[in-house]
């Protein structure tokens, strides 16, 4: 009680400008997690390649010429010298690092190529299939919501059993789904995605419609709790007009829940792009990152994995910031209390 | 006060009738029965009945928002010409907000935590009248400035989490007038304010009233009722069981209930006899002592010494919420601690617990500093301090039903690992007003009065010499709060019990304590005899919160007013 009073008049009085500071001193915090994260990121990946088991020059050789062979010293030693795995440990260490810090992740081993430049190449798809998939996830989970919760018990029933059904269809199943029905059945798509607009649609639902149900659930119980709060029924008591009360008073506290789970989401539509780039024939990160791996690309993967660290940190910045529009009372800085 | 003065005045609402039910899974509950009432225009209309007694579903329904799975039948139910019965979703918002405002219980539930409150004084305006921003920002600074918040230009940017209980509570009710609608329905407006903010919302209330405004007010506080309403309606079931002018049915009330209900407000002048018309439980003989007490009455059981405690405020600056504070407490005598919410009552009792550690001074039991004692020693003396919440329901665990949380508390304490007997469980809730059926139930079976005496019943189970209550009164209506304090009074002197009595109600104070401490800002201000200190308060402070105590004198069974 005196806690809460505390907080109430120091608001009062204070002022936004103490506020302002502890919200300076809370994002120097969280810069400084964001960058951890990523520097532990980098040394597993280097500890996985430098520590794991196999060879590197001989993984390097065997790739190179096709064939799984053992190798001797001497077929070794130049591979060795070359990439400098010859080198102590920790001089690797540095020397990978450096490279990540300059935007250096190696380079391919069966295209030769450097690692940034194939992922360049290929992101830019993986991205718009994600951010297309959450933004369609984001409008099917809303309108479902204002359409069947908060409204008959029987309906609401309904409108929750869709949810669990669609949170629980796995990628590759809906994806076939989707596509034999709307490309090769109504012939509404291409059936080979490539890169085209039309040819989005499909990977997206495909991806989407699980996020949708995920959402749905989380969006539901929140916004239903809210209609039944007292402020819901003190607005409906001004004459305010209902869709307003929903969208108002009850949505917004329901977003919450949503974009925690859109954080936590991204990720998991890395490994759903996977699926639906190969479902659809489409290029992505998750082609490659197929590819990579059956080809024991070790430096291609690290960088893969890296770059979905990094987005993975951008993004929970970006759901930080987004919680304290939605919601004026979680700031930086109160965040950082609790 | 001149309650004749509108009784010319054009009828309002008139309600014959009235029959509310909800569809529930386990079927139809009628919830209010045959409600009559007639608004005039000026006039104010108290509803007055414990929780559960169906006035605020009454007048919900007199908007259409009974809620969902209410069904509704009355043979007149009409707002000036309209017919409220066959009324349509349009007619019904027409009426909201336009011709009715209507003020919620609890402000701090009852706007919304994410909207600053322009926008919440806007939606009205919004809803019923075509302005432009500019018009609707000024009408919203006039608004505020017509509730008494102050500096309005900065206070309708914020969000009601940033204004302190008072200002909400006006915030809301702005909300409610912002078209000036000829009715205000106000549900317990000034519940859980403390007094000095309760008397700044009765102001607010008396203006509208003095401009005409018509106003029914749904309140259990006899003291608010006997300040504004000319005419009462009392309800008990659903059931209107009296009704008249506020002379008639306070100064002379004819049902047992309303009687009753006069009888349970706590003052004064209740010192010494029963608020309730319960017959004092009956309490066997304690079959177990605690140690034997050290009959020697000049040393005080319970001693605070400078007691100080500082907090971190969020911005980083230290904040004292108990300085210098001194009190002794002795045997059988009962210490009230009146202040605002925020005065710091809490911490003291958290610091006389040993819950939180002290910054300078002691807390002594019988003259040890025992929360710096040994691990031995302080579970010994927790033995024997014992402490009740405003909302024991939090501190239940919700799977466990009355019998195994007693059990619990009893195996707590009990010497040489003692399996507590089934007698003793009975022995407890037959202490509390409760008996054998009530072993089974779960927390949230029992009402806010059966909870609390559950809570009670734990406390006593360790045998203990000291009881803190905090603000455990403070929820319960005023029957159900007459019922605790009596019992309180008989188990002091069943179990010559010495009690600190926390509460920012002064007439609960007055009621029951012997001597007062009052609080402001952590400090003491003002202490002690109950009857010096409300009779003749002598700091400036003890003054105000004196003169802010809406009075109601049921002494003769009538009500008066300042």
């Amino acid at each position: 009680m005196s806690a809460r009073q505390a907080t109430i008049s120091d608001v009062e009085t204070s002022g936004k400008r103490q506020a302002l500071l502890g919200a300076g001193h809370v994002l120097l915090g969280k810069l400084g997690q964001a960058l951890l994260t990523l520097w532990a990121t980098v040394t597993l990946l280097f500890v996985a390649q430098a520590v794991l088991p196999g060879d590197r020059a001989t993984i390097y050789l065997n790739v190179l010429e096709g064939y799984s062979v053992t190798r001797t010293p001497e077929e070794l030693a130049p591979i060795n010298r070359e990439f400098g795995f010859d080198r102590p440990l920790l001089v690797q260490y540095a020397d990978y690092v450096g490279g990540v810090l300059q935007g250096d992740l190696g380079t391919a081993l069966q295209s030769r190529r450097p690692v940034t430049d194939l992922i360049l190449e290929q992101i830019g798809a993986t991205a718009l299939l994600a951010v297309s998939a959450i933004v369609l996830a984001w409008l099917i989970a809303l309108a479902w919501t204002l359409a069947t919760a908060g409204r008959h018990p029987a309906l609401s029933r309904i409108g929750a059993t869709v949810e669990a059904l669609a949170a629980g269809m796995p990628h590759y199943w809906l994806g076939l789904l989707l596509l034999l029905a709307f490309a090769v059945h109504l012939d509404w798509f291409p059936v080979v995605g490539g890169d085209s607009w039309r040819g989005l649609w499909l990977p997206a639902l495909t991806l989407a419609i699980p996020l949708a149900g995920f959402l749905g659930q989380a969006i539901r119980g929140e916004y239903e709790h809210a209609l039944g709060q007292p402020h819901v029924l003190s607005s409906r008591a001004r004459g305010t007009d209902e869709w307003r009360v929903r969208v108002v008073h009850a949505l917004r506290p329901a977003l919450i829940p949503g974009i925690t789970l859109t954080g936590w989401a991204l990720g998991a539509l890395v490994s759903g792009a996977v699926i639906v780039e190969n479902v659809f024939s489409r290029p992505g990160i998750g082609a490659l990152l197929v590819s990579a791996v059956e080809l024991k690309e070790f430096e291609l993967i690290s960088g893969i994995i890296l770059i979905v660290s990094l987005v993975y940190v951008l993004i929970t910045f970006l759901t930080d910031w987004l919680y304290t529009l939605v919601d004026p009372r979680v700031s930086f800085e109160r965040k950082g209390e609790a | 006060m001149t309650h004749e003065r509108h009784s010319a005045g054009e009828t309002l609402f008139q309600v014959k009738n009235l029959n509310v039910g909800f569809r529930t899974p386990h079927g139809y509950k009628r919830v209010v029965r045959d409600f009559e009432l007639t608004l005039r225009r000026g006039e104010t209309l108290a509803i007055v009945g414990e929780s559960g007694s169906g006035k605020t579903v009454a007048t919900r329904a007199l908007i259409g928002l009974a809620g969902d799975n209410a069904v509704v039948a009355a043979d007149v139910l009409r707002y000036k010409d309209t017919d409220l019965r066959q009324a349509g979703r349009q007619t019904l918002k027409k009426l909201r907000g336009a011709q009715v405002g209507y003020v919620l219980q609890d402000a701090l539930v009852s706007l919304d935590p994410l909207q600053p409150i322009r926008n919440e004084i806007a939606e009205p305006l919004d809803a019923h009248a075509r302005l432009s921003k500019a018009e609707i920002r000024e009408r919203t600074i006039q608004l505020l400035t017509e509730v008494g918040v102050p500096q309005p230009e900065i206070r309708k940017d914020q969000y009601p989490g940033e204004l302190s209980g008072g200002l909400r509570q006006r915030a809301l009710i702005a909300t409610a007038l912002a078209l000036h609608p000829p009715v205000i329905i106000a549900d317990e407006p000034t519940t859980a304010l403390d007094v000095v903010v309760q008397a700044q919302v009765l102001g607010v209330l008396a203006q509208l009233i003095a401009r005409g405004t018509s106003l029914i007010l749904i309140s259990h506080d006899l003291a608010v009722v006997a300040r504004l309403a000319d005419r009462i309606l009392v309800m008990k079931s659903g059931i209107i069981v009296e009704s008249g002018t506020r002379d008639e049915v306070l100064g002379n009330p004819q049902h047992a209930y309303t009687k009753a209900l006069i009888q349970a407000v706590p003052s004064g002048d209740t010192r010494g006899r029963r608020l309730s018309p319960a017959a004092p439980a009956r309490i066997g003989r304690p079959r177990r002592h605690g140690e034997a007490a050290e009959n020697d009455s000049a040393t005080p059981i319970l001693e605070a010494k400078h007691l100080s405690k500082s907090f971190h405020g969020p911005d980083g600056r230290l904040r004292e919420a108990v300085a210098d504070v001194s009190f002794e407490l002795f045997k059988g005598e009962v210490l009230g601690i009146v202040g605002a919410s925020g005065s710091g009552k809490s911490t003291l009792a958290r610091l006389l617990l040993a819950l939180t550690d002290y910054d300078a001074g002691a807390v002594l039991y019988r003259g040890l500093e025992w929360p710096r004692a040994d691990d031995r020693t302080k579970r010994r003396v927790r033995g024997k301090i014992s402490v009740v919440y405003q909302d024991p329901y939090s501190s239940f665990d919700p799977r466990w039903n009355v019998g195994r949380i007693l059990e619990d508390a009893l195996r707590l304490h009990a010497e040489d690992g003692h399996a507590p007997q089934r007698a003793d469980l009975l022995e407890l809730l037959e202490a509390v007003g409760l008996n054998e059926s009530h072993l089974r139930a779960r927390p949230r079976h029992l009402s806010g009065g059966q909870r609390q005496r559950v809570a009670i019943a734990r406390a006593l189970a360790v045998h203990p010499e000291i009881l803190i209550l905090d603000e455990a009164v403070s929820a319960l209506d005023v029957s159900i709060q007459a019922q605790i304090l009596d019992l309180l009074e008989d188990l002091k002197a069943r179990y010559s019990l010495s009690i600190l009595f926390i509460s920012h109600d002064l007439g609960v104070i007055h009621h029951i304590a012997d001597r007062v401490l009052v609080m402001k800002d952590g400090a003491v201000v003002e202490e002690g005899d109950a009857d010096a200190v409300f009779h003749a308060p002598r700091h400036r402070y003890t003054q105000e919160l004196v003169a802010a105590l809406p009075h109601f004198d049921n002494s003769r069974g009538a009500g008066r007013h300042p």
